[in-house]
Formats: structure tokens, sequence, C-alpha cells
């Protein structure tokens, strides 16, 4: 009898301080969302093991985590707007503050040989604003979810040697003799022309006007590769390197937005295609785009141009 | 509380210190065994007097003497009368404790645990275990050696068994706590092993007898822990029989609230 | 509840008998703010931390923790601390200690400790026992435990101690990181002003147990222009004529061709004035102090120049 009284008052006793300490752990919960909702983003902790505590706990540690993410996307792509709109006015006051003053020359000036040049660089100067503001724009529509492209069976070589014809000046200018190697010549890719036409034209410009001088194009399968030898192979991060308005150099040469490899990018992936940037060699940038394979098309294609390109492909280092 | 208790009993299972000491114990209890046994039985005793062991009493009175020794009395001769038990236990607790203080992770502790109450308190219910795992186990591995050697000590009667180890249980309590006590004062391993031989072992409360007993007070020390403890009760007979149990209780609860007062007043 | 200040102190004391480790401390660390707390041996840094976690008492004066007080638990764990060496059981391993740390916290999820463990580079030690760490594993342990239980506040007292070049620079990203990213509040000190300065964003600095200057990076960098440096090719007549058109600016001449001007505003006009002058100026530029110079100046307690 004795011990069945004993054993009762030790059940009720036991089962009296489970209570408490579960309505202690509510209310230990409540105060640690007090501190949540002031801001904090600590784990939840429990001071039971309670099995029904343990995962209520746990769930709410995933859905505050969550929450603290999103809220700092949010930030970062706050601070990523306002630091692209800085970096799109600090590119545009260069060439517009140069143009400024050279006005301001050109009207205190009274030689003509003098008014004659300033008005040239000024013509420059424009021009190369209404550049970076194309690009920008195009940029900008490309990123939009409303913008498509048309692919269909595109012929790459000759693409590539309209655009090394369209930018023969500039090879001219550089004294570079570029590099082609075709596997293939009459590769076929699904893509849209004028936007294959986009994606060579910048790589090109890229490698003449950022490198070191010297460029090779490679291609296998429905892979090519530009390379260009390179000044300083550690200033440049591969990752960060499509980035909009991502330039190695610091000091922003002039004539470049930095958008040139993220509409490189952007385009290749509308197209299904993909874009990699590596350093080979210590010293030599090789950006690889591959295409979706097209179907190859029939027909004749323009063979003075492969001639002419051919004859070019003197020995340069590649 | 309950955090701090759990993060205790990981450290005690994972740590080697617990099995030691109670190997340790268990070897003290096999030896005490073995030695009676040999006295006991004539065959043995003449093998070790041939090795030139010299026994004071003759056969017959040893084995007069030991003829109403019971299990119990086996183990409260081996282990808890002369303050092994309470000597080993205290050197775990000081180990356990002092370990925190010297490592410094009781930093860690206190900054999360802003309520001193949490830490004594776990630190407390752990030497309470370990008290209890201790007394059990070493109890029932004496249980097989009776049985192999035949029977030669009586078998004590089930309640007098847990009267005992339950009486045992609540002194030890007050000897953890009192260890605990000089833990937390001294944060020192070597003091808290040195006071777990002095005072666990009876050295403190043998002076003190001997001082007390110039004035007349020797019968304070009948109150002491250690006492208590060498002078259990094998049975329950009454009341009287409680007071190692009220005694133990009582100073337990003195020295885990002194304890606690002297960690809220020092800093870490 | 007032979250703006991740710490405040108010008129905060501690005596040791008869010496104030610590005398009246106002000190105010912003949410966000990557706070260096400068100081040399025995100022006081450390009691001053070891209050803020609530391991030491005051003997006057109150600390809050966004908003609450130091003494409220839920509050305190808001804060991960790492305070001279770290706590570890030396006879575990560095996943046994972490596990440690979060049942004592009461974490639910100990996937976090693999995380952590991970993001300090200590996922390899496997069966190793701290015991046998260097100190640079032990310190990066040590930053591991504090930042367990996703803490917004990081009170960290010399955590760079004991670690080489590479371990420096993997701490100190990792703290701007976890700054930039998650907007965790760190109260760092250390001797080693060459890497606060990399990385604190509001700098406390204490003497002998006071403040004595609480300020923002950047007007840390005004403070911290020192002096117009002048390369002129007769410093004598550059003198002369500051003397005449500026007589309270104090210079100093340093040889036939340069000269300091102290506390100097006007570059710009004193160019031209020595210009016009038939002077030849070679350079002029603002010479700052850096932050190790500012911090001796102030520990010795002021005039450097006359």
């Amino acid at each position: 009898m004795f011990v069945l009284i004993v054993i009762l008052i030790l059940i009720v006793i036991i089962l009296s301080s489970l209570l408490i300490l579960y309505i202690r752990e509510v209310h230990h919960l409540k105060s640690q969302l007090e501190q949540l909702e002031a801001g904090s983003q600590m784990e939840l902790t429990t001071n039971t093991r309670n099995p029904a505590f343990v995962q209520l706990y746990q769930k709410l540690n995933y859905i505050f985590s969550g929450s603290h993410a999103r809220d700092q996307r949010y930030i970062r792509s706050q601070n990523q707007l306002k630091q692209s709109i800085s970096d799109i006015a600090h590119d545009i006051r260069t060439p517009l503050t140069s143009a400024s003053g050279y006005l301001q020359m050109l009207k205190d000036c009274t030689d003509s040989a003098k008014q004659l040049r300033y008005e040239n660089i000024i013509e420059k100067r424009i021009a190369e604003l209404k550049d970076m503001l194309e690009e920008l724009f195009l940029y900008t529509k490309l990123t939009s979810e409303e913008f498509s492209l048309e692919c269909r069976d595109t012929a790459v070589f000759p693409v590539l040697s309209e655009c090394m014809i369209g930018l023969y000046h500039v090879f001219e200018e550089k004294g570079i003799e570029p590099d082609i190697r075709f596997e293939d010549e009459a590769l076929c890719v699904s893509a849209a022309p004028e936007a294959l036409s986009r994606i060579f034209r910048n790589l090109i410009n890229n490698a003449l006007l950022h490198g070191a001088g010297g460029l090779c194009i490679v291609q296998k399968g429905t892979t090519l590769t530009f390379m260009n030898p390179i000044e300083n192979a550690k200033a440049i991060d591969v990752e960060q390197i499509f980035e909009r308005f991502y330039k190695a150099d610091q000091t922003r040469k002039k004539g470049s937005s930095g958008l040139g490899l993220a509409i490189v990018k952007e385009l290749c992936l509308r197209m299904g295609g993909t874009v990699k940037a590596e350093i080979r060699e210590e010293q030599k940038l090789a950006i690889t785009v591959t295409f979706l394979p097209g179907h190859p098309l029939k027909g004749p294609k323009s063979p003075e141009k492969n001639e002419s390109e051919r004859q070019r492909g003197i020995q340069e280092e590649c | 509380m309950l955090n701090l208790l759990r993060m205790d009993l990981y450290r005690i299972v994972h740590s080697k210190s617990f099995y030691i000491c109670f190997g340790a114990l268990i070897l003290c209890n096999f030896m005490t065994f073995g030695i009676l046994l040999l006295l006991t039985n004539p065959t043995l005793r003449d093998l070790i007097m041939q090795y030139g062991a010299e026994l004071s009493a003759g056969s017959d009175q040893i084995k007069e003497a030991l003829s109403t020794a019971s299990i119990l009395e086996v183990y409260r001769q081996g282990t808890i009368g002369g303050g092994l038990f309470s000597v080993s236990t205290g050197i775990l607790a000081s180990l356990f404790i002092c370990t925190d203080f010297d490592c410094g992770f009781i930093k860690n502790i206190m900054a999360a645990h802003e309520n001193k109450w949490d830490y004594i308190l776990s630190k407390m219910c752990s030497l309470i275990l370990i008290n209890l795992l201790y007394l059990v186990g070493s109890f029932i591995t004496l249980l097989p050696l009776n049985l192999i050697s035949g029977g030669v000590f009586a078998w004590s009667s089930t309640a007098d068994i847990l009267f005992y180890l339950f009486s045992a249980w609540m002194v030890t309590n007050g000897l953890s706590a009192l260890t605990m006590l000089i833990c937390i004062v001294t944060r020192s391993k070597a003091a808290g092993i040195a006071g777990a031989i002095c005072l666990n072992g009876g050295l403190i409360v043998m002076i003190l007898n001997a001082l007390l007993g110039l004035f007349g007070l020797q019968w304070l020390t009948k109150y002491s822990l250690y006492v208590n403890l060498a002078s259990l009760p094998s049975s329950f007979e009454g009341n009287y029989s409680l007071q190692a149990c009220i005694t133990g209780l009582v100073f337990l609860v003195i020295y885990t609230v002194i304890s606690k007062i002297v960690l809220t007043r020092r800093d870490i | 509840m007032n979250t703006e200040y991740a710490v405040r102190t108010n008129n905060l004391t501690k005596i040791y008998g008869t010496k104030a480790a610590v005398s009246h401390l106002n000190m105010e660390v912003k949410s966000g703010d990557i706070y260096g707390f400068i100081g040399r041996n025995g100022s006081g840094k450390s009691t001053t931390l070891k209050m803020c976690c609530g391991l030491v008492h005051p003997t006057e004066g109150e600390i809050s923790l966004y908003g609450s007080s130091v003494k409220d638990q839920t509050a305190r764990r808001r804060v991960g601390m790492l305070i001279e060496e770290a706590g570890l059981y030396p006879h575990m391993t560095a996943r046994d200690n972490m596990v440690l740390n979060a049942k004592c916290l009461g974490l639910t999820d100990l996937r976090s400790v693999d995380t952590i463990l991970d993001l300090m580079n200590l996922s390899g030690t496997g069966k190793k026992k701290v015991r046998q760490f260097s100190m640079g594993m032990k310190q990066r342990l040590g930053i591991a435990m504090a930042l367990l239980g996703n803490p917004d506040l990081l009170i960290l007292d010399e955590p760079i101690n004991g670690l080489d070049p590479e371990g420096i620079r993997e701490v100190r990203e990792c703290l701007i990181r976890l700054n930039a990213e998650v907007g965790k509040t760190i109260i760092i000190s250390s001797h080693i002003l060459g890497e606060l300065s990399k990385l604190a964003t509001r700098y406390g600095i204490i003497k002998e147990g006071e403040l004595i200057r609480q300020i923002s990076r950047q007007k840390l960098e005004e403070q911290c222009r020192d002096y117009l440096d002048l390369k002129v090719d007769d410093a004598d007549r550059t003198a002369a004529l500051i003397s005449e058109h500026y007589p309270e600016a104090v210079y100093e001449v340093f040889g036939r061709n340069q000269l300091h001007v102290f506390d100097f505003q006007e570059s710009a006009p004193l160019t031209a004035l020595l210009v016009q002058n038939g002077i030849a100026v070679h350079s002029n530029s603002l010479h700052r102090m850096d932050l190790e110079e500012y911090f001796l100046d102030l520990m010795e307690g002021g005039a450097h120049h006359a």
C-alpha cells in the first residue's frame, strides 16, 4: 500500500515536471521569436529533446533561413543595380567630359588647323559614346524576358570570315595576323546569324583591344575557341569575366563599356549554347563558345573569302 | 539545465576516466573478496603460509569471525567503509569538473547560460548518476563471485541490500557535493583530488575528531558524512536508521547552494 | 527593442581590488559594424569584452545587447564569442567539441556543425585530438565554435593570434564575407593594427581602462590627413612666403627642397601663390598617417609636432 502511494507520488511529480518543462519551452520559443522579429538571424535553440518540439524548431529554422536568404538576395540585387547605374554614369562621363573640354578649347581657339583637330576628336568621342550606349541598349534588350532569338541552321565559317573582313582595319592597325584553324569549314550550327556575327565581333574586338597581340581561332565539333595572349593573367578573374561592366584593368581603358563579353554570354545562352573562359599556359586567355549542332546547308559557300583568310594564316603564336 | 546535463552525460560516456575509476573499484572489490576467500579456505590458507605469510589468528577464529559475514558485509568492508568508494568517485568528480575550468570550456558554457543553477544542477545530477551507477555496478560484480566460490558468504536479503545501497547513495551524494564545492572554489584538479582524498577518505574527520575530543565535542563528528558512511546500518530498524540518508541529503543541499553562490560571485 | 546598436555600454566600470581595470566606458557598436577594439596589453580590452559576454560582472554601469540587458538569456544567444584562448576539451576531437557546444546551446540540427567546420577548413581533422592541434587550428576551431547557432554578433578577442599569414587572410576574408553577405556585427580586438585597418569600419581605442576615442573609419582617414608635403626648389623663400600670407600656419623645413605644412587645408591657393612668385613646385601631396602612427600618437598622449 505504502509502496503504491510512493509510486503514485513519483508519477505525479514526474508528470508535473514535464508539464512545467513544456510550458517553459513555449515561453522560451516566444522570447526567441521576439528576437527574430527584431531582426535577428540566430538559429532557434531548444531546452528539451521532445521530438515534437525539435521538429517544430527545425521547421521554423528552415522557414526563417529561407526568408533571410530572400532578404539578402534582394539587398544584393539592389546593390548590384546601384553599382551598375554608377558604372554606366562613370563610363558615360569620361568621353562626354573629354568632348566638352575640347569644345571649350574649340571655342577659344583661332587656329583653323587646331580647330579641325578638335572637331575630329569631339566627333570621335561622341561616336564612342554612341557605341557604348548602343551596347547598353542591346544588353538591356537581351536580358529582358521578351527578347527571343530565332535560330536556324547557319554556316559558321562565312559569318566568321565576314567579321574578320569587317575588322580588317583594326588588324592592320595593330599589326596582328590571325590564326584560324577550322576542322570542318562546312560546320553548321543552330543560331541566329546576326547574333552569331555579334558574338564573333565582340570576341575578336575583346582580343584586339585587350590582348597583348595575336589571335587564334580553333574550331572543333560545334565548339570554337578564341585564344589570345594577355599581359597579366593574374588580373583576370575567369569567373567574373562575363559579368556586365567587368573590366580586368581597373583604370577602364577608354572605348570599352565592359559589356562585350556579357553580351556574348547572353547571346550564347539564348541560343542554347555555352561559353567558358580559362587561362591557358599561364599567359593566354581562351574563350570557348559551344553551339547546338545544326543540319548542314546545301549549296555553294563563299570560296574567295576562305582563300583570302587562309592565306593570312601565317604562323602566329597561338 | 537539461542541455548541460545532456552535454555532461555525453562527455562522461566518451571519457576514459569514467571507465578507469570503475575498473579500479571493481579490481579492489575482487582483491578484497579474494583475500577473504583465502582466509576462510583451509587449503589456500596453508598455501600462503608456505609462502611466508603470517596469520595472527588461528583458522578456527577466522572461521568464527567470518561465519557471520554476509555479502553486504564484504561489500561494506571492501568498498564503502574504508572510503575507497567515495575517494574514487571524488577523484572522478574533480577531474570532471576541473577540466571545464582548466581548458576554458567554462567560458562557452557561461556565455550561453546566465543562470548558474543550470551548471550546478547539471553537474550535481551527473555526479548523482555516477554514484548510483558505481554503487550498483560494483555491488553486482560481487554477486557472481560469491556464486562461483560456492556461496562462501551469506546472502543478505534484498530489502537490506536495497536499503544499504540507498543510504550509501545518499551519503556519497553529499560527499560528491562537497568535492564539487572544493572544485568550484579552487578550480584546480590538484586541489580537488587532494580534497577528495583527505575529506572523502576521512583524514580530516579523524583530525577533527581528535581536536574536538579536547573539548568534549566528539559527538559532533557523528554527523559528519564520513562517519555516517563508515557506520551505515545494514538494515532498516526504525527511523534512526534514516539518519545517514538525512545527513547526506542535508549536506547535499547545503554544499550545492554554497557552490552556486561561489560560482555566481566569482568571474570566469 | 531598439536594435540599432548591437552593444551599448553605459558608464561601465570594473574594479579589481584597488585598481580599475575598466572605468566609465561608454562604447557603442552599431549593427553591421566591424568594430576594431585597439589597446595595449592590459588596457582592459579583454575585461570589457568578457563583460559584454556576461562572463564578468561589472562593478558599476550597464551593458545592453540589442536593446536588452546583457543578463537576458535570449539576447545572449545572439552573441558568439572567442575570448583569449579558445575553450576546447583537449582530449576530444574537433567535431566532438563542436557537438558538445551545440548541445550546450540546444541546437536542433547538427548539420550546421559540419558546415561550419568546412567553412573554417577543419573537416579533415578526423580523429585528431585537440591537444595535438597547432595554435592556428585551435584558433580556427575557436572561431568555428563562436559561429555556432548563427549569432548576429561576434565578439573576437585577438582571433588571429598565432595564425600564419595564410590563416590570417582566410580569417579576414571569412569575417568580411560574414559581415557583407549576412550582416553580422563583429567586435574584434587585436594588436596587429595593419590587419585591423583592413577590416574595421569603426575603431574604439582604449587606454588604461578608458575609451579615449571612438571613431568611424571615414573620420579617422580625415584625421590622419596629417600634413602637406611640398617639394620645391627653394625651401627658404617658400617658408618666408608661407609665414607672410598664412601667419597661423605651422611648418617644418627639411633640407633645401622640402617642407611639411601641418593642419593646412588650402593647398591649391598656396601652390598658386608659390608659382606666381617664381617658385617651382615639384610635388604637392597630402601625407596620411597610417593607423599605427595615429594609434601610437594617441597612446603617447598628444602633440607630436609643435
